[in-house]
């Protein structure tokens, strides 16, 4: 036999060894194949200080409704591997977890240990996005969620829904993981627990999650919350996309509800002789339309209507300034504008920085249509007053 | 063709390049953002003035040498026949220890990072078993091995690095302030320090056609500099400089975690193959040149004329370099895998020889050929 036929032999055969497509007979021993992995799509976290609950809703299929396991350990890994042996079929694949949902018990004891283990672990993702929930527990909801696809649908929908709504964007684990380091600050996305049938068919079975505004962290424990109302002013001030309703008062007892967008968001620090910190200022701008008109289909003027909206909005984000003052948790990241102002002048403040600042508020709001509805249709001849 | 062992400038070049992102990639860009924090990719800038002196050195070294002179030969002119044989054989002896270490270190990242429950020594041996088999052959295979897989390690990080753009926050990486300058000026020095492990190469440069020339590196040492800056930049301005300094691998979790148009993901396999070749070339060619060292300084024949030989022909010599590859496994197994015995190698010890032998050394032999116009 020739040498090159030797050659040729010996570079087949091993081909065929380290080849990946033998099922299982090649030398990797721990090869799998797609249909014997069971997808772990959402993961539940629940903590009361003395174990770990987690929850996981797992891909059955693309027709069939996921699978939810869940174990209770004193550890994550622990209780991941436990979770296998409650596995019907297959190997457990966490490595394309889409979405982690904290109860809020576990919130508040602190989402160290679960940072921690993904940033160290082979298997998950900072990835994942993160909600967390206002009230109960994870388990619970992954447990009861409704709907064919079960809580990764709600939380997927949610996701999608949330470039477009200003109540609820969601972070990744990373940007969470950033901005605690950063600004020892981070906001969550919080959901809220609702039976289908409240918004669904009345026979519908299953518990859903509605965004319930954002959880602020600090410290990575929970320390407070914001309802939807003041998330949409914190998304507007963090620069995020998407649109909010506001009602207005109009002429006699009507109401005028102006649909509005973000434009630009400034928040200019400026800083004392003395090295201190000086009044903050914000500047927010908003384009908006009058989108719907209350009974009496009154419509004011449009400078009356943006002086409502300004002043409304003003004292909004005045809300939102002091609630961080309050909490002493930078989840608007002025930090960020500080040092990148005052370079030394920021690492020489104290750790109550926040909570000395003075702000200057300015709200600017533009109308530009009014989709003509002084004259809406069906009601000839008779034009707003 | 020719069987001579003989490399072309651009061949020895991509042995230097794909040489040095072994040990780049293993500390950078975690010790930078440690040492210079948030403008840490800066260091890479300021490492180009350094950089230039060092290689302005080796040209000032080897100018007036001929064709076909390695480092050893050098010495000999500089410090006579038997003062460079014992430094030619401790050097061979340092490059087999760096090359155990780097096997151990290169073992020790697979395990953390992919393969929690295995055991160190596995890597250990089936890394250094096809660098045994290179260090067996002629350099020129090494060189041309390193010549195919240049422009994979230069598209990689790039790659990767691009794929970020979505997430990347460059205001993670501002300000930069007059007090960012001396942290960076550091954390370059430890950048040239790393680069500088190229200067082992000179002791293969007997098998160089041509003389070596300064405007041959200069784009690939730029070229180097702007991945580690690019690498930096991208690790920082996703994770922020803090969780940078802690994470141990920082560009590989970059990679696991990064996607591309919602479908592409967990492409840190692209990572793994960074690491793997990289300590591939890099092992093969210490173990090659510590080899020839020991040959050298004990007098065993070696000549760069000579048909390739069989990897089963151990005579003239040649058996010292399976013994060199067991030394340098040897070395790999003892030095201790855990955390702070580790660290205690890669932290202090070896970056600090390191600096001796690729940089003292080399320094001070330059500076008695000058003095005794030998150079």
């Amino acid at each position: 036999m020739s040498r090159r036929m030797i050659q040729s032999l010996t570079l087949l055969l091993v081909c065929s060894l380290l080849s990946g497509c033998s099922a299982g007979r090649s030398i990797y021993s721990n090869f799998r194949s797609l249909e014997d992995m069971r997808l772990v799509e959402t993961l539940g976290f629940d903590s009361d200080g003395s174990g770990i609950t987690l929850s996981a809703a797992v891909c059955s299929g693309a027709d069939a409704e996921p699978a939810i396991l869940r174990h209770r350990d004193f550890s994550i890994l622990a209780a991941m591997e436990r979770m296998q042996d409650y596995a019907d079929k297959g190997q457990l694949f966490f490595a394309h977890t889409q979405y982690i949902l904290l109860g809020r018990a576990a919130a508040e004891n602190g989402v160290g240990a679960l940072f921690d283990f993904v940033e160290r672990d082979v298997h998950t993702r900072l990835e994942s996005m993160l909600f967390l929930l206002e009230d109960g527990d994870a388990e619970a909801l992954i447990t009861d969620a409704g709907g064919k696809s079960g809580i990764t649908g709600t939380l997927a929908s949610l996701e999608q829904e949330a470039q477009f709504r200003m109540s609820g964007h969601a972070f990744s684990l990373r940007e969470t993981a950033v901005a605690l380091s950063e600004y020892g600050a981070a906001l969550i996305c919080m959901l809220r627990t609702a039976a289908l049938s409240d918004g669904g068919a009345p026979d519908a079975e299953g518990q859903t999650a509605v965004p319930a505004g954002y959880g602020v962290l600090k410290g990575g424990a929970l320390v407070g919350t914001l309802d939807n109302a003041e998330a949409e002013i914190t998304s507007l001030l963090l620069g995020e996309t998407g649109s909010l309703r506001r009602g207005v008062p109009g002429d006699a007892d009507s109401a005028v509800i102006l649909s509005l967008e973000g434009v630009g968001a400034e928040l200019s620090p400026t800083w004392n002789a003395d090295g201190t910190p000086g009044a903050v200022t914000v500047r927010l701008s908003l384009r908006g339309a009058v989108a719907e008109l209350s009974a009496d289909l009154a419509l004011p003027e449009a400078a009356r209507l943006e002086a409502e909206a300004e002043t409304a909005l003003t004292a909004e984000v005045c809300g939102v300034l002091a609630r961080m003052q309050d909490l002493n948790a930078d989840f608007l990241q002025l930090g960020r504008a500080l040092r990148c102002s005052g370079g030394e002048r920021f690492a020489a403040l104290g750790p109550d920085w926040l909570q000395a600042l003075r702000f200057d508020v300015r709200v600017d709001v533009t109308l530009d249509r009014s989709y003509d509805l002084e004259r809406p249709v069906g009601m000839e001849g008779e034009a707003g007053a | 063709m020719t069987q001579k062992d003989r490399i072309s400038r651009r061949q020895f070049v991509a042995i230097a390049f794909v040489s040095i992102l072994s040990p780049l990639v293993r500390r950078f860009p975690r010790t930078l953002a440690e040492s210079a924090g948030r403008t840490a990719c800066l260091s890479a800038v300021f490492a180009a003035l350094p950089l230039a002196l060092v290689a302005a050195a080796a040209w000032v070294l080897f100018r007036r040498q001929p064709e076909g002179t390695g480092f050893s030969d050098v010495m000999q002119r500089v410090l006579g026949a038997s003062t460079s044989r014992a430094l030619t054989a401790l050097y061979g002896l340092w490059l087999l220890f760096y090359a155990g270490f780097l096997l151990c270190s290169g073992a020790i990242r697979l395990v953390s990072a992919l393969y929690l429950s295995a055991a160190p020594w596995v890597f250990v041996l089936f890394t250094a078993l096809p660098c045994t088999v290179a260090a067996l052959g002629q350099f020129r295979v090494i060189a041309r091995m390193a010549m195919l897989l240049r422009p994979l390690m230069l598209c990689i990080p790039i790659a990767i690095c691009l794929l970020t753009l979505g997430e990347f926050d460059g205001s993670l990486l501002l300000p930069v302030t007059a007090d960012s300058l001396v942290p960076n000026a550091c954390a370059a020095l430890e950048i040239v320090n790393l680069i500088s492990i190229s200067a082992y190469l000179a002791f293969a440069g007997d098998r160089l056609e041509g003389r070596f020339r300064l405007r041959d590196w200069v784009p690939w040492a730029a070229a180097l500099l702007g991945l580690l800056a690019l690498m930096t930049a991208a690790c920082i301005g996703m994770f922020g400089p803090e969780l940078t300094a802690k994470l141990t691998f920082s560009f590989f979790l970059l990679a696991r975690d990064v996607s591309a148009l919602g479908s592409l993901e967990r492409v840190e396999p692209l990572v793994v193959a960074l690491w793997v070749f990289s300590d591939f070339i890099l092992v093969s060619a210490l173990l090659w040149i510590g080899a020839h060292n020991l040959r050298t300084a004990l007098g065993f024949p070696d000549s760069a004329e000579d048909a390739p030989p069989r990897l089963t022909d151990l005579r003239r010599g040649r058996w010292l370099i399976l013994l060199c590859a067991a030394l340098s496994v040897a070395a790999a197994l003892l030095i201790p895998t855990e955390v702070d015995g580790f660290a205690c190698f890669s932290e202090r010890l070896v970056p600090r020889l390191n600096a001796v032998f690729a940089l003292a050394l080399p320094l001070v032999i330059l500076l008695l050929g000058l003095l005794r116009r030998k150079v």
